[in-house]
């Protein structure tokens, strides 16, 4: 990239400077000059099609947005040319969309159009507004698309068909009346839609608006419709110029913000950390409105993220503490409920020793938080028994990372992948679990021309438009893996200049990998010896690969096992330390990596300081002012085993479903019912709750304060939005205020105060301050104590001893064995719609409307052996439970394999009924992906589970994007430029 | 030993009372501003304006309805247009330019109150008048007048358009 060339130019008389490749456009904008545009978005570039950005360059007028900056050029922005031609572009926007600002609920200082005519001066429109013949599309649950005021600029076709890259939506230039299309033309509802609101957040007016802001917005937008529509004629026909109507909307939006918040915050839903505003009116959440300024993500959300927050006023809410009296619950104080929990913990410490006691923290709550459950286990309870649930999915991970190159995170950032020439994604289903990290990936391939592999039992979404996508036997990675690694030292193709300057163990490695040949490979997991070759082949030619993986590699026996020998692959090719290279384990939930980095680990104090490490203790020791343990504590795992063996007899568990997503639930909730005292902190009655002795309301996201730490390794502010529901509160009160119960002398006033005191100790969070974190800013740890932070990692060389990365010898551990009688496959993961076991995302109308339920997913294959149809009842048994399931066939998954989305909290359906305790060998993360069942028919056809709702049965239509050659090439266009020449203008 | 339970039982909720706790802290939090606030609703409620405004508000849609019933009437939007349209012609003459205008008017009906009212005139006296300087200057100011206004009155893109004739390209 050349960016740094300098072309220098001349606007209006002034000298500016641009660098190469720039627009005019954007030489303008960064400049600070004014010029209108209204189609040309910095996220999406160049659309062309709104012809309000026009510019006089020596006498032609062109197209700012488009027209590159060439050195010694002339524009003139207000040559009488240039401002004929904005006009008519004007004009004809104007033409297609009613100004009826004042009473309009997009009117609220952010709308596009309305600013750009305020912009230009424009006083009158020289065409009248007229209607199309086309009627509102209210069907979609979120959103709403008006073709009377869509202006056709086509944003949000070149949001959906190259950002997002969903490829949904089009605009219909061949009809007398263009407007915008969804899939062929049907009903939102009904298309392939995902509802990621892309083209809501980018549409420059009130076309398409959130329907939580309809009616809502402004002082005047609640009138009802036939009263307003008198009202708008009414200003229409007294209408003294745009000049006056102009100054009286604007009063009115200026108004607004005494009533609408807009408080920033970072999304639960998954770990890519989306950064929004959040538009509130009291409690209600009128919008989402991500900003170019995320670090992350800009404007781009998914479904959850976007419109996935009503369950924060669901009725179910916990707003009382309870306390177990005989067969109910019964509604308490808070004083009540917090003496009882200390006083019963208490009791069970001196009876049983320290380590009767445990705790379990969650990745769906702050940094604070986490910090906060470890430091009371630690120095208040005097026990290492603390760990979160991202032992359920991603420790193998972290594990193989440090192992090979030393932190346990990402080793680059989101950009990365999206510069990256090869991304392979290893099972991983990022299009659903990852939404918005998922269409970097899509948008480079389809702009930029990125290779992708997908390894995946399952066609997945990524699958469908793979360079290669490869399915290999369950459980085998690690073979095909080690084969290719293997085949690619074989020829001599390893980045030797690499190993040599920066990694260690390389001769070991190479004679470990003996017994992975081709044909071994083949024999093992299914795939044919060309592909292994051709898929080395492309790792070898890729100038840069980036390899992402998730619960498909970590869920099983040997997942740190493969995790290790991802990191191999790239170590041995040189895929690491540079740009658009690395090693992306994709986080599952918005805080799996901060509550790993908190020290909520049985052997790792904050910032993966070992617990028996005695100089790390002597720190903590200091700081704490108490003594702390040595023994090391149990992980989840063992903790559900310790309870069965009588060793565990109390538990306190802050914002986790461990009744349903740790494995084999039944055996879990046995554990529970035999514990002598349980806490549970959650926003809903959960299943886990139930066994609760006493059960505290704690405060979701939106209603506190606080950090998470995104796969990025990303340190993100999310702000109050709404106050605490009730009586809830944030879990960093509740457990403070338990801790100074046990004697603790805390005094947090605000999470800054815990985060400070966490980074004032953790070496590798050094410089992290809330100042640094203020709005939209953020840090990659490690973050040095002048704040310097470090989006890509190791390019100074690794964090061990003598600064080298290790090759580490992995070995294959061979999946869970079943009875022959367990002769499917089943397999499990996430659906796009729902976040984990569903207590949020069902609680919200719009995402139960579309998927009310989880479903089973059979091959074609399997639905002809057993003579079954979608809509068909089946029983799936395996050795830990059963489930009544209702079938989808689809082609997504083949021959005796089967998936089952999780996200349900309904006993007939979950997953980890089913599932063991089978668990990886290093990190005793539960091997979920290794689990057969059989299947028995109990009806074959039926009403199809899948609601006519779902994208998945929709009809995409791609399309290079907006087209707008289309629209120049329309019988009776006229560019704007020489609309003036008509004889009818005069 | 605990095993699941779904029962809760709730603690009835005191609405009354939770209402006049609020009530209670607010009044504590703004005492200065609700004691002036109440003086000024006894106010309204003395001078009657209160009850108006409650009806008002109560029949609000209704309200709302038959003033824009009204308003919407051609001869009521004509009217309004023409308020605005007069104010916006009065603030579109520049004033320094008017207020000599204006002087020049008042110089003139000086002038001519001085004429007897049957005063006559031929031909002739109206040509040797127009070689007068002063009405030689009125005289031009009145065809300039004119002038301008002619050109306004000829077709203009708005005017087209609110005759609906010329719709521009389709987008």
């Amino acid at each position: 990239m050349s960016t740094n060339v300098k072309k220098t130019f001349v606007v209006d008389g002034r000298q500016i400077s641009a660098s190469d490749h720039e627009t005019i456009l954007q030489a303008l904008l960064e400049n600070d000059v004014d010029v209108p545009h209204i189609c040309y978005h910095p996220a999406l570039g160049p659309i062309q099609t709104c012809d309000t950005c026009m510019v006089d360059v020596g006498g032609n007028i062109v197209r700012a947005c488009a027209t590159p900056v060439e050195d010694g050029m002339e524009v003139r922005t207000k040559s009488v040319a240039a401002r004929f031609a904005r006009k008519e572009a004007m004009d004809r926007i104007l033409k297609n969309h009613d100004l009826y600002c004042t009473v309009c609920d997009n009117n609220n200082g952010n709308c596009t159009v309305h600013n750009t005519t305020m912009a230009m001066d424009i006083d009158h429109q020289s065409y009248p507004f007229r209607k199309k013949p086309y009627e509102e599309d209210l069907s979609n649950p979120f959103y709403r698309y008006d073709p009377n005021q869509c202006i056709l600029c086509g944003r949000c076709v070149e949001a959906c068909q190259n950002l997002q890259v969903s490829e949904v939506l089009s605009i219909a230039w061949d009809r007398e009346i263009p407007r915008v299309i969804w899939d062929n033309d049907v009903p939102i509802n009904e298309s392939s839609c995902v509802s990621c609101g892309h083209c809501v957040t980018v549409c420059p007016c009130n076309a398409l608006m959130e329907k939580n802001m309809i009616g809502k917005a402004g002082f005047l937008t609640g009138i009802e419709p036939e009263p307003l529509q008198t009202m708008i004629d009414l200003t229409k026909a007294v209408e003294p110029g745009y000049r006056a109507i102009f100054s009286i909307s604007e009063m009115e939006s200026a108004m607004r913000k005494s009533r609408i918040q807009r408080t920033k915050t970072v999304c639960t839903y998954c770990g890519v950390g989306c950064s929004f505003d959040v538009w509130t009116k009291d409690r209600e959440i009128l919008k989402v409105e991500p900003q170019m300024e995320a670090p992350t993500n800009q404007i781009s959300t998914c479904i959850k993220g976007k419109f996935g927050w009503d369950f924060v006023n669901s009725p179910d809410r916990l707003t009382k503490p309870l306390i177990r009296r005989g067969d109910a619950f019964y509604e308490a104080t808070w004083d009540e409920a917090l003496d009882l929990v200390a006083k019963r913990l208490t009791e069970i410490r001196l009876k049983h020793g320290d380590d009767a006691v445990a705790f379990i923290s969650s990745s769906k709550c702050t940094n604070e938080e986490n910090y906060l459950i470890q430091k009371l286990a630690r120095a208040v309870m005097h026990t290492n028994n603390v760990d979160n649930c991202s032992r359920y999915c991603q420790s193998p991970a972290t594990e193989g990372l440090r192992r090979t190159v030393g932190y346990g995170g990402d080793t680059g950032s989101v950009h990365d992948l999206a510069m990256a020439d090869l991304v392979v994604i290893i099972g991983a289903n990022p299009a659903e679990s990852h939404p918005v990290l998922s269409t970097r990936l899509r948008r480079a391939k389809k702009k930029y021309g990125q290779k992708h592999i997908v390894i995946d039992l399952r066609r997945n979404g990524m699958a469908e438009k793979a360079d290669m996508f490869v399915r290999p036997e369950p459980g085998t990675d690690l073979v095909l893996l080690s084969a290719v690694t293997k085949y690619i030292i074989d020829q001599g193709w390893q980045d030797q200049s690499f190993i040599d300057g920066h990694v260690d163990g390389y001769a070991e490695f190479v004679n470990s990998l003996a017994t992975y040949t081709l044909a071994y490979a083949e024999r093992t997991t299914g795939v044919p010896q060309a592909t292994i070759k051709q898929l080395a082949t492309m790792i070898h030619e890729a100038k840069s690969v980036c390899i992402c993986w998730a619960m498909g590699v970590t869920q099983h026996l040997g997942g740190s096992e493969t995790s290790t020998a991802i990191c191999n692959l790239l170590l041995v090719t040189g895929n690491m330390a540079r740009p658009g290279t690395g090693a992306y384990p994709l986080r599952g939930h918005n805080n799996v990596q901060g509550a790993g980095d908190m020290g909520c680990n049985p052997v790792y104090l904050p910032g993966y300081e070992r617990v028996d490490d005695p100089g790390v203790r002597a720190k903590y020791e200091q700081a704490w002012g108490v003594e702390l343990p040595t023994t090391k504590g149990l992980d989840n795992h063992e903790m559900v085993e310790a309870i069965h063996d009588g060793k565990l007899r109390a538990m306190l568990l802050q914002g986790e479903e461990m009744a349903l997503v740790d494995s084999n639930s039944h055996y879990v909730r046995d554990a529970f019912t035999k514990l002598d005292f349980f806490v549970v902190l959650d926003v809903f009655f959960s299943k886990t709750a139930e066994f609760a002795d006493v059960v505290l309301p704690a405060s979701p996201s939106l209603e506190k304060e606080g950090t998470f730490t995104n796969t990025e390794r990303r340190i993100q502010r999310l702000y109050q939005v709404l106050e605490p529901l009730g009586e809830s509160k944030p879990d960093w009160v509740i457990l403070q205020e338990l801790a100074r119960r046990l004697g603790a002398d805390w005094n947090y006033q605000h999470p800054r105060e815990i985060l400070e005191e966490m980074a004032s100790l953790a070496e590798l969070m050094k410089g992290v301050t809330y100042e640094r974190l203020e709005g939209y800013r953020s840090l990659q740890w490690p973050v040095a104590e002048d704040g310097t932070d470090s989006p890509l990692l190791y390019t100074d060389g690794f964090p061990f001893p003598n600064g080298r990365a290790q090759l580490v010898p992995a070995k294959w551990i061979e999946p869970t064995e079943f009875a022959p009688e367990y002769d499917l496959h089943l397999n499990n993961g996430r659906m796009l719609e729902h976040f984990h076991e569903g207590n949020l995302t069902y609680r919200v109308a719009g995402i139960k409307e579309k998927i009310p339920t989880t479903y089973l997913e059979v091959s074609p294959e399997l639905a002809k052996e057993r003579g079954i149809q979608t809509g068909a009842l089946v029983r799936l048994t395996s050795p830990f439970g059963q489930l009544k399931l209702p079938v989808v066939v689809t082609d997504r998954v083949q021959g005796h394999q089967l998936y089952l989305p999780m996200n349900t909290s309904n006993d007939e359906e979950a997953i980890n009924i089913l599932t063991s305790s089978e668990s990886d060998v290093t990190t005793h993360t539960p091997a979920y992906k290794e689990l057969r069942v059989r299947m028995e028919v109990l009806r074959e056809s039926g009403k199809s589970p899948l609601t006519p709702y779902n994208y998945r049965l929709g009809h995409p239509n791609p399309q290079p994007g907006v087209q707008v050659e289309k629209k120049w090439a329309r019988a009776g266009y006229v560019p704007v430029e020489q609309a003036r020449h008509r004889p009818e203008r005069g | 030993m605990a095993n699941a339970i779904t029962s809760i039982v709730r603690q009835p909720v005191d609405e009354a009372a939770l209402a006049k706790q609020k009530i209670e802290q607010a009044l504590v939090d703004h005492a200065d501003g609700v004691i002036d606030g109440l003086a000024l609703l006894q106010a309204c409620e003395e001078r009657g304006l209160l009850p108006l405004l409650r009806a008002l508000l109560e029949q609000g849609d209704d309200v709302l309805r038959i003033v824009l019933n009204l308003v919407s009437r051609p001869e009521i939007t004509g009217g309004l247009k023409n308020g605005i349209g007069a104010l916006q012609f009065l603030g579109a003459i520049p004033p320094e330019s008017m207020s000599r205008l204006f002087e020049a008017a008042s110089t003139g009906f000086k002038e001519a109150t001085g004429v007897p009212v049957n005063a006559r005139m031929g031909v002739y006296d109206a040509l040797k008048a127009l070689r007068d300087p002063d009405v030689g200057r009125a005289l031009a100011v009145a065809l300039a007048f004119l002038k301008g206004m002619g050109r306004g009155l000829a077709d203009s893109p708005e005017a087209t358009a609110a005759r609906g004739e010329d719709r521009g390209p389709e987008v």
